[in-house]
């Protein structure tokens, strides 16, 4: 398992540079650079504009590295490879755990940069901005969302994955174009009151106890499926070499 | 045999059709929703209908929307002429020495992949007539040879890209020079770029003062909303109009010449 663990930080090397470069330059440009500048965004305590700020921040982090994901299982692609690690004593299950594992590790070191990250940035714009339960929200997101992601990737091979990401993303756009060209907008009317709303969550303030019980068991969830998902993949590893190019 | 070929080049061009196929088709449903919006929709509640707006920037959007709505589809539908990836996949498998085993003789294989061109264009015709007539319905604009004619100056352009990409291309031995083939229309591209810049400046700036920023200004509504849709339709319309009833044998014309180009490099390769 270490062995294996080891061998994807060394095969995903450039991607994890990529993933980590991104990361870094989205949160100093977006974080700090309006706040160096002579114009930009005022220093004040308890700014609106900073705690959205760091939103978009830890979105983006966990966006690149939801982008990035399939490279990580494409490297691994190989039929001599596949049959190689399943006739090893570690087997489709262990060749699947460590994916599984590198997956979450990249998850938590998204959590500790961005909470990282935050501390700085505070120094910086000398305020308090208290985004740390976004952070682990998305965290939890971005693990349901590879519940569902990582199997179809593991059945079909990276580009059933993707294509399955297109389809989402297309699905996605049309249907919020049509709401865009019919639907009802007039919450953009009230759009402050949102912002209010988000502003007041993150500060943890007028939460009621419901919300709390809902992102409770949305975290009990987001790591029930991503078992799940782990055991669906070992099934379906042996199945999904037969989708390998090479 | 003919038959056969074809059919080998859209296997071939297949995974470059589908995308763009579907992004054309998904052009002219995204267009004619827009319209719909601008009936029933919210185009129509915050654009059409909004009480505050006296400076006509509703009706002169909606004009805009449409030419672009209407242009939009053979920008993108015109890539289905593109047979560069027949070209590309027929490399790493050799198919013009390996055709030598094969009774395909160099015209054939020419004729397959200019059938292909064709039906491209065919289907890029057919589905701007689709969407520009549907489109001019729901808006009450016309629709006819004059915009047909704007169509097929597109298609010219492409196939002067093309023209130079094959005169490139049937020179072609190794995936590098392949990928300079397949950068060789910017030879055209930025000289033509060059030379239409200060035009489309000028242009800029004569539609820039007919959408209105300030409410009051002097002009009238329909005057403004008249004079923004005679600036789309005929500010090149000189020149096009010289040429537009040979627009037809350009566009034949140049493609019979890219087909000559084809045949004899094909030719060529063979000695």
């Amino acid at each position: 398992m270490k062995g294996l663990l080891y061998k994807e930080f060394m095969q995903n090397k450039i991607m994890l540079f990529a993933v980590g470069f991104c990361c870094v330059f989205i949160s100093f440009f977006l974080g700090i650079m309006p706040f160096l500048l002579e114009d930009g965004i005022e220093k004040t305590e308890d700014n609106p504009a900073t705690i959205m700020m760091m939103i978009t921040i830890t979105t983006l982090n966990y966006f690149f590295l939801l982008l990035f994901q399939g490279n990580f299982f494409q490297t691994d692609e190989r039929k001599r490879w596949a049959y190689f690690i399943v006739s090893s004593p570690e087997t489709a299950v262990g060749q699947v755990r460590s994916k599984y594992f590198f997956v979450l590790i990249l998850d938590m070191s998204v959590l500790i940069w961005t909470y990282f990250f935050e501390n700085i940035a505070n120094a910086i714009q000398e305020t308090l901005t208290g985004t740390t339960s976004i952070s682990a929200i998305l965290f939890f997101v971005h693990l349901f969302l590879s519940a569902f992601d990582i199997p179809f990737m593991v059945r079909f091979g990276t580009k059933g994955g993707n294509m399955m990401h297109t389809v989402i993303f297309v699905l996605c756009i049309a249907v919020g174009g049509i709401y865009f060209l019919f639907g009802d907008l007039s919450f953009f009317d009230s759009l402050d009151e949102v912002f209010d709303k988000i502003i007041n969550f993150v500060q943890g303030e007028d939460i009621s106890e419901w919300t709390y019980l809902g992102l409770g068991l949305f975290f009990w969830i987001a790591m029930g499926c991503y078992y799940l998902s782990y055991r669906l993949s070992c099934k379906f590893y042996l199945k999904g070499v037969e989708y390998y190019a090479k | 045999m003919m038959k056969g070929l074809i059919y080998r080049d859209f296997c071939l061009i297949r995974k470059n059709w589908i995308p763009v196929f579907c992004i054309s088709v998904g052009a002219v449903i995204w267009n004619i929703l827009v319209q719909l919006s601008f009936e029933y929709g919210n185009f129509k509640k915050f654009l059409l209908d909004d009480p505050t707006d006296t400076s006509g920037a509703g009706e002169l959007s909606r004009v805009i929307i449409y030419y672009i709505g209407l242009y939009i589809v053979p920008y993108f539908s015109l890539l289905l002429m593109d047979t560069l990836s027949i070209m590309r996949a027929d490399l790493p498998v050799k198919w013009a020495t390996n055709r030598k085993i094969f009774p395909v003789t160099a015209l054939q294989w020419t004729l397959s992949i200019y059938s292909i061109k064709l039906i491209g264009l065919l289907i890029a015709v057919v589905l701007f007539l689709i969407n520009g007539s549907i489109m001019a319905h729901m808006t009450g604009n016309t629709f006819g040879i004059y915009e047909l004619n704007n169509m097929l100056l597109f298609a010219c352009l492409y196939l002067l890209f093309d023209w130079v990409q094959i005169a490139f291309m049937v020179r072609v031995r190794t995936e590098k020079e392949m990928q300079f083939a397949a950068a060789s229309p910017l030879l055209v591209m930025i000289p033509l770029l060059v030379l239409a810049y200060p035009k489309c400046k000028e242009y800029a700036a004569k539609l820039e003062v007919l959408i209105p920023e300030d409410i009051e200004m002097e002009m009238d509504v329909q005057e403004r909303v008249s004079l923004t849709k005679g600036l789309l339709q005929s500010e090149f319309g000189v020149y096009r109009d010289a040429v537009a009833p040979y627009l037809w044998l350009i566009v034949l014309a140049l493609l019979a010449l890219g087909f000559y180009l084809t045949y004899l490099g094909i030719k060529r390769r063979e000695k």
